[in-house]
């Protein structure tokens, strides 16, 4: 029936209506609930914002063992990320500007006011907690559920930062308005072991004219012992074309064999996120993982890729950055059981 | 066929032709290698067994070391590098990481890598879970392989190395992780 009704209203030239999505409100008793408001992203633009709010004490004091998340998104979106904030360089949340979240308040950072937002070395040391990129109409909702015994663990006060990312260029689009939910499920099931988190990042890569495809590759190792993770996605820009994660025996120097992977994605703009998996890694080992890309013209042209080339080559390179369309990532996101180390970071 | 016809379209329009690439070294002799580090201000130099190098703080946060090859060469040219950080102690491998190496070509022969961060290996190691000890002031092993583009290994080097740290933001962030 909806197929129809959008087809009719396609034939007569008319939009296709949009259906958001929805989440559940959550009562204390079942969670935590973060929307951030409905907002528009004008043609052309990127826009990013980072959204602070207090974990709210529902337990009398208690921490607060969460272990299964709803991640919401309208379509266009490049990303979501939440952090749990630690040192305050350059993005403080005290800066931003009261907002209502739906089931917490807090404030906002907008990335076109404050700069502070766009720049990775401002959350350099604050730990991931859970990401996605999956934003398309059909199905704009991750719901994540950990594993039996599995849980996220939140102290009431915590503070965390909800960072939000859309884009409305050539290389992405927000057909609609743009707009965030989260839902942190509680667990009523006594789950005691804790969920780790492993971000990793390339430093300064360069896609370019005259080296149209390079390939960046890295290690993350994990503190010795057991891990065993169970979700994972990669992150680049739309010059990317595959992005890989194996289990690697943080002992080698050479790329771990195909036996070893557990992350193959060749999508830049909705990349899988995968989660159920079940890949123990080695006991003193980690990951490796790689981005391969393919260099493109600019829609625009040159002028803004050059433009913020810290080389001045003039060789249409995309380098490091947040933004879509004119910049470069490869940034992997892991999640394992049991956490060992508030978090583990290789940048 | 229509995909094929729209990366034919594409290529017309903006692929780069093979005089714009940056060409692969040819053959390499073991003489004909030097592994060097770099400063965020590109000032370079040699590394050989017993060498201190830099710990860099990087724009995007961590520490790294910021280590590659220069090579003789007919010409500006490219390699890919690894460099990995092992731990004697543990045996475990701190930091690699695997890049293009982008070298241009001196009056003496030796092609070196490029003024910038992006021309060789940023090898992350601070922090890193790896590190029972601190990752500076004390003897490394630094192993960096030079391959094709394709892949195919072509030189490994190793040197006994000792990172450095400026300051105590740098201390901090590769003291013992554990």
């Amino acid at each position: 029936m909806r197929f129809a009704f959008a087809f009719i209203l396609v034939a007569t030239g008319c939009p296709a209506p949009y259906e958001p999505w929805l989440l559940d409100e959550l009562s204390p008793a079942d969670g935590i609930w973060v929307r951030t408001p409905e907002f528009k992203v004008a043609a052309g633009q990127e826009v990013q914002d980072c959204y602070f709010f207090d974990v709210p004490d529902l337990a009398g004091g208690a921490d607060l063992w969460i272990d299964r998340a709803q991640l919401a998104l309208n379509a266009g979106s490049h990303h979501m990320n939440v952090f749990r904030v630690k040192t305050i360089v350059g993005l403080d949340p005290a800066a931003g500007t009261p907002i209502e979240l739906g089931g917490v308040q807090g404030t906002v950072v907008h990335g076109a006011d404050n700069m502070n937002c766009w720049k990775s070395a401002n959350w350099a040391d604050w730990p991931l907690v859970a990401n996605s990129q999956q934003s398309t109409e059909d199905n704009p909702i991750i719901d994540w559920k950990l594993p039996a015994g599995v849980a996220t663990r939140f102290s009431p006060g915590e503070k965390l930062m909800l960072q939000v990312h859309y884009v409305n260029a050539s290389d992405q689009v927000t057909p609609w308005s743009a707009r965030a939910g989260i839902n942190f499920y509680r667990s009523k099931d006594g789950d005691t072991m804790e969920l780790g988190t492993l971000f990793a990042t390339q430093q300064n890569i360069r896609v370019c004219r005259s080296n149209p495809t390079p390939s960046y590759s890295g290690t993350c190792a994990m503190p010795a012992g057991t891990h065993n993770v169970t979700a994972a996605n990669g992150h680049f820009h739309s010059r990317g074309t595959e992005f890989r994660i194996w289990a690697w025996d943080g002992l080698t120097t050479t790329r771990p064999d195909d036996s070893a992977l557990f992350y193959d994605s060749d999508t830049w703009d909705e990349p899988d996120m995968a989660t159920g998996l079940d890949v123990t890694l080695p006991t003193t080992g980690g990951i490796w993982w790689t981005c391969d890309y393919q260099w493109s013209e600019p829609a625009g042209g040159c002028e803004a890729v050059d433009a913020r080339d810290p080389q001045h080559a003039n060789d249409c390179c995309y380098t490091f950055g947040p933004t879509v369309e004119t910049s470069e990532h490869c940034n992997a996101f892991v999640y394992y059981y049991p956490r060992v180390t508030e978090a583990v970071t290789c940048f | 066929m229509l995909l094929k016809r729209l990366v034919l379209l594409v290529c017309l329009a903006g692929c780069p032709s093979d005089d714009e690439l940056l060409p692969e070294c040819t053959a390499l002799e073991t003489d004909s290698v030097m592994l060097v580090c770099s400063t965020l201000d590109n000032q370079m130099s040699d590394i050989t067994d017993g060498s201190n190098v830099p710990l860099l703080a990087a724009p995007q946060g961590g520490h790294i070391l910021f280590v590659g090859a220069r090579v003789r060469a007919a010409r500006d040219c490219q390699l890919t590098a690894k460099a990995a950080l092992r731990d004697p102690s543990t045996q475990r491998v701190l930091g690699l990481e695997e890049r293009p190496l982008l070298l241009d070509r001196k009056s003496d022969g030796w092609a070196v890598p490029r003024d910038g961060l992006d021309s060789m290996p940023n090898v992350a190691v601070c922090p890193s879970s790896a590190a029972n000890t601190a990752v500076y002031d004390r003897p490394l092993e630094l192993e960096i392989t030079l391959s094709t583009l394709a892949g195919t290994p072509i030189i490994t080097r190793t040197a006994q190395i000792t990172p450095t740290c400026d300051d105590d933001w740098c201390r901090t962030d590769c003291a013992a992780h554990l």
